[in-house]
């Protein structure tokens, strides 16, 4: 392997381990929102300033890479992901940090189990962490069948979300004493929805690398 | 324009081109890259049959400028040269004075009067850039002047006797950073008025001044596109793996 070559691949290294840090951050957001466990919440918390230290080291090897080897190409594209990548895992980081607050800050009674169950947060936590360990899979293996899956499902947590305004909606209007708690749990549903966004747009990403196609804004449906 | 049709070549038993067949439009730039030896050079000096000078060598197919084949007997090589215009990897001034070396080819050439070529020396010389630096010390020897000053004195001297066509083998692979940035605003400029070819072994050159681009390998032309393209999201492996540096 060439001496470029090596530097991409611990260019590629690094966004992989971000990537392995930022999916536990998300799996025990999952773990501690339906266990209440707050020394797990605080844990999240405080590994979220390790994503940022991530995202700045990432930045700044990019950022060394295109200016000292002006990368071209195949190669241009791939510095190129990983910069964004980079910068969209920090925002997942920092939501699933949102959740692990949600849990801390415990300042109102939880919703009754049955409308957890409709509101379908269960499903919603474990199609996201598919949905990105999937990404990662498609990046390392350069593999962009991979994309159209998780783009539909990222269409599916969107409608999840529409759906769940309606439930809460309805609920606390049956159920006003729920007024805060309910708003609190649709802050995190709309939290959830949008890391679906950002695993969609981790794999635009893939995408541009790997196929050179843009399907930013309106061409996604080209993949799907 | 310039067009080769199933151009190949031969140095003795040597297969050096084989088939090459592209069209470069009028007033563009294009670059052509590949490793040492993969028959790019050869292509270029094709295009204004310096080739000729070379014994054992061997052409066969077609190459037209502007719908004429420059290998048909009817072409006198000494008129084609006066329409394409060739400046080298090394400065090559004569041994002469600034303003001599610019008037060399109107002379030999027995292209207008005294006060003619002082106009069309001193137009070129602005053509090149270079006027402004040497304005004052015309008559001084060529060799007075820096590396860079002296790759654009020759392309001065291409200049005046008015080429359609200005090719470059590597002109910048000797100079320092100033003057190539110098030579490759000046491509730029030129652009305007006379179709560019350009060999080089700079890809970031290629990429900065070039329109379209051909990678050589092997006596074949891989690929020929718009060099966005080329640089960005080339069709062939072979292509990405040399522009990439993973082999060359």
């Amino acid at each position: 392997m060439k001496h470029t070559e090596r530097e991409l691949q611990s260019l590629k290294e690094e966004v992989s381990q971000m990537w392995k840090l930022v999916l536990s951050q998300l799996e025990k957001a999952k773990q501690s929102y339906f266990s209440g466990d707050i020394e797990l919440a605080r844990e999240i918390a405080s590994r979220e300033k390790r994503v940022d230290a991530f995202e700045l080291k990432i930045d700044s090897d990019c950022e060394n890479y295109i200016a000292l080897f002006s990368p071209v190409a195949v190669d241009l594209r791939l510095v190129l992901s990983l910069m964004k990548i980079s910068s969209t895992l920090e925002r997942i980081g920092d939501f699933s940090e949102g959740i692990a607050r949600h849990v801390i800050e415990e300042d109102c009674n939880r919703m009754p189990p049955q409308m957890l169950e409709d509101l379908q947060l269960d499903r919603m936590f474990d199609m996201l962490t598919g949905m990105l360990s999937d990404s990662f899979v498609a990046l390392e293996s350069e593999n962009t069948k991979l994309a159209g899956r998780i783009l539909a499902k990222d269409k599916e947590i969107d409608a999840m979300y529409c759906n769940s305004i309606a439930l809460i909606d309805r609920f606390l209007s049956e159920n006003p004493s729920f007024i805060h708690c309910g708003l609190k749990t649709l802050l995190l549903i709309r939290k959830l929805e949008r890391i679906g966004d950002h695993c969609g747009n981790i794999v635009e990403e893939i995408v541009f690398y790997v196929d050179a196609k843009v399907l930013k804004h309106g061409a996604k449906q080209n993949k799907e | 324009m310039i067009e080769a049709k199933n151009v190949n070549f031969y140095y003795g038993n040597f297969h050096a081109l084989k088939n090459i067949s592209m069209q470069m439009e009028a007033n563009t730039v294009t670059a052509f890259i590949g490793p040492s030896g993969c028959g790019k050079s050869t292509f270029l000096r094709i295009l204004n049959r310096m080739n000729d000078l070379i014994d054992d060598t061997h052409l066969a197919g077609e190459c037209l400028i502007d719908g004429q084949n420059i290998y048909d007997k009817s072409v006198q090589v000494d008129e084609l040269r006066k329409k394409v215009g060739m400046v080298f990897q090394k400065p090559n001034p004569f041994p002469k004075s600034i303003f001599e070396n610019v008037a060399y080819g109107l002379r030999v050439n027995s292209m207008g009067d005294k006060s003619f070529i002082a106009g069309r020396v001193e137009e070129s010389l602005r053509g090149a850039a270079l006027w402004e630096e040497v304005k004052d010390k015309l008559k001084k020897s060529a060799f007075e002047l820096s590396g860079g000053q002296q790759q654009r004195l020759c392309i001065a001297r291409a200049l005046a006797i008015s080429p359609s066509i200005l090719l470059m083998d590597e002109p910048a692979s000797a100079l320092d950073p100033i003057s190539t940035s110098k030579i490759e605003e000046l491509m730029y400029a030129l652009k305007q008025k006379y179709t560019i070819v350009i060999v080089t072994h700079n890809m970031q050159q290629a990429a900065r001044v070039s329109d379209k681009t051909g990678f050589f390998m092997l006596g074949e032309l891989v690929e020929y596109c718009d060099t966005k393209k080329m640089f960005l999201n080339p069709d062939k492996a072979q292509t990405q793996n040399y522009i990439t540096g993973k082999f060359g």
